[in-house]
């Protein structure tokens, strides 16, 4: 055992879950500030969209498929001197937000492109119908009746992002990952290993949970 | 009020073009209950969509209220759509809102107060009779409700004229005929013009003023609704008008020879009130069977379809035939 008791080994955990749970939500946030603006433009100019801009759909889908294909593990070295750049180092727990975040973009523009593709033609024309601009139609309309899809999207990302973050410990990151390489993979401490993966569990199904009341609650439907 | 100048509308398809309008001529007076009604495929709903260019027309001029709507940009089309009132065959209400907060959407795009908003609300609610749904969402609403809801949502910014894209398809009759009243009171005490889109002859016969038939296309037939449904000249609105009267049995098809011939007898207005089939009987030697038949109110007046067996000597039928052509009752024979 490398901690005297398992008071320290507590804690030692529950400081990582912490930072696991800060780096996921902080990736969450920004990725999705990213990808939902990414999404809404591949539904409205997308073919007998509201915008339609076939070239500019075509393109962008292109980039986020290109973003969608490069394995994380490859991303997280790519991006070392970005991250440098912005943060002013690549180690650590805020330094991995960096990575995450980008790798999660072109999912959530997915995710979100796909919960706004649910959304009824005719509640569209409806709107248009009526006087509404294209504006109005992305914030009245497309993305309050596609809440409770967009919600459960970013549950998904959110629960990707967990996994993505304990990979990114062994290169440098820091949450639960890191406890799992560190002191369980590295120092043969299999007790640990089984703590981080227990908690890991266990965090992806609260979050599981909470993402699908929630979009209960949304659900009008 | 509307008019409509030598539109068309053509869709590119992947190997042929396919011309949705051609040449549709029209004009829709204020107050009118204006009913297009054609087979689905005929263009129709492309039709009233060219009005608030939903569709955009490939040649052609809209003139609402002497504007031509072709001329306008985006976002002046936008503010002339707010003037438009538009409901739905599947209803299209807003899912995630309430049904006053449905009802809210095209005021608050217009950047009516919320004040006001909430007040018209009431107003309109009351109108569509709906005021114990004001919280409800559209889910826990039932198809005629919803319509309902649709029609206060596209009065909500006191339209001049209201587009309604088969409105009834979607309900049972019962619904529809509420739905119809709905309408009909809407016009009479706003005087709002009504223009209908509908594959249901029910529809046309219970509140439009006028129609216009449409095939493939074009406006085969058009003009006040007694008049095109009591002398119907196309094949189409024929077979409309026959849809309200009745069909023939089969069994009534195998019987007839040279001496028992099958007529559909039509017949419009004042001479629905005179014994015409019994001065032909005592008239010719010929028998008249009466299979089927019935007398149709169609706004104000009245209009008769018989089916009827004639049995006798062939040349007396012929003659029995002529007498009831100079009374001005259209004899169609029936054959099998």
């Amino acid at each position: 055992m490398i901690f005297q008791n398992p008071t320290q080994a507590f804690w030692l955990l529950l400081a990582e879950t912490g930072n696991t749970l800060y780096m996921v939500f902080a990736a969450t946030l920004i990725s999705t500030i990213i990808g939902m603006p990414l999404g809404v433009i591949l539904v409205i100019t997308d073919k007998g969209g509201i915008k339609e801009k076939l070239q500019l759909n075509r393109i962008l889908g292109t980039v986020v498929n290109i973003g969608r294909s490069f394995p994380f593990a490859i991303l997280i070295v790519a991006l070392i001197p970005f991250t440098r750049l912005i943060i002013g180092t690549s180690l650590g727990t805020t330094a991995t937000i960096v990575p995450l975040s980008i790798a999660a973009a072109p999912f959530v523009a997915r995710v979100i492109e796909s919960s706004l593709k649910e959304v009824d033609k005719g509640i569209v024309e409806a709107a248009v119908a009526m006087g509404s601009s294209t504006w109005e139609i992305i914030t009245k309309v497309l993305i309050p009746e596609a809440m409770a899809s967009i919600i459960l999207g970013i549950t998904l990302t959110v629960v990707n992002l967990i996994g993505y973050s304990a990979m990114a410990g062994t290169v440098g990151g820091g949450g639960l990952g890191s406890v799992a390489i560190q002191y369980g993979y590295y120092r043969y401490d299999v007790s640990l290993i089984i703590a981080t993966v227990i908690l890991l569990i266990i965090l992806v199904q609260i979050i599981q949970w909470i993402g699908n009341n929630i979009a209960k609650a949304v659900n009008k439907k | 009020m509307i008019e409509i100048k030598g539109v068309y509308k053509e869709f590119k398809g992947k190997s042929n073009n396919v011309e949705a309008l051609k040449n549709i001529n029209m004009h829709i007076e204020q107050g009118d209950i204006f009913g297009i009604i054609g087979l689905s495929g005929a263009g129709k709903s492309t039709l009233v969509r060219c009005i608030n260019r939903l569709e955009e027309p490939t040649k052609g001029e809209v003139f609402i209220k002497g504007k031509n709507i072709m001329a306008l940009n985006s976002a002046e089309l936008r503010e002339m759509r707010k003037k438009i009132g538009m409901i739905f065959q599947h209803f299209n209400l807003l899912n995630s809102r309430t049904v006053a907060e449905n009802i809210a959407y095209p005021m608050e795009i217009a950047k009516v107060p919320k004040e006001d908003r909430e007040k018209r609300i009431d107003e309109l609610l009351k109108l569509v009779e709906l005021e114990e749904k004001r919280e409800s969402y559209p889910s826990q609403l039932s198809g005629g409700q919803k319509q309902r809801v649709g029609i206060a949502r596209a009065l909500a910014n006191h339209p001049d004229v209201l587009l309604c894209d088969e409105a009834t398809s979607a309900l049972d009759p019962k619904t529809t005929q509420s739905i119809l009243k709905l309408l009909k009171k809407i016009n009479e005490t706003l005087g709002l013009t009504i223009v209908i889109i509908t594959h249901e002859m029910e529809v046309i016969k219970q509140i439009c003023t006028k129609v216009a038939v449409m095939e493939a296309g074009e406006v085969v037939e058009s003009g006040p609704v007694p008049k095109v449904f009591a002398h119907p000249t196309h094949p189409i609105t024929k077979s409309f008008v026959q849809n309200i009267s009745h069909d023939i049995p089969v069994e009534l098809l195998n019987r007839i020879d040279h001496n028992r011939q099958l007529f559909r007898l039509s017949f419009e207005g004042i001479k629905t009130s005179q014994p015409i089939l019994s001065r032909m009987i005592k008239k010719y030697g010929v028998e008249a069977n009466i299979l089927l038949g019935g007398i149709d109110h169609l706004q104000q007046t009245f209009i008769g379809s018989l089916i009827i067996e004639l049995i006798g000597e062939e040349g007396e039928i012929k003659k029995a035939v002529a007498f009831l052509q100079e009374s001005d009752v259209e004899c169609e024979v029936i054959s099998q």
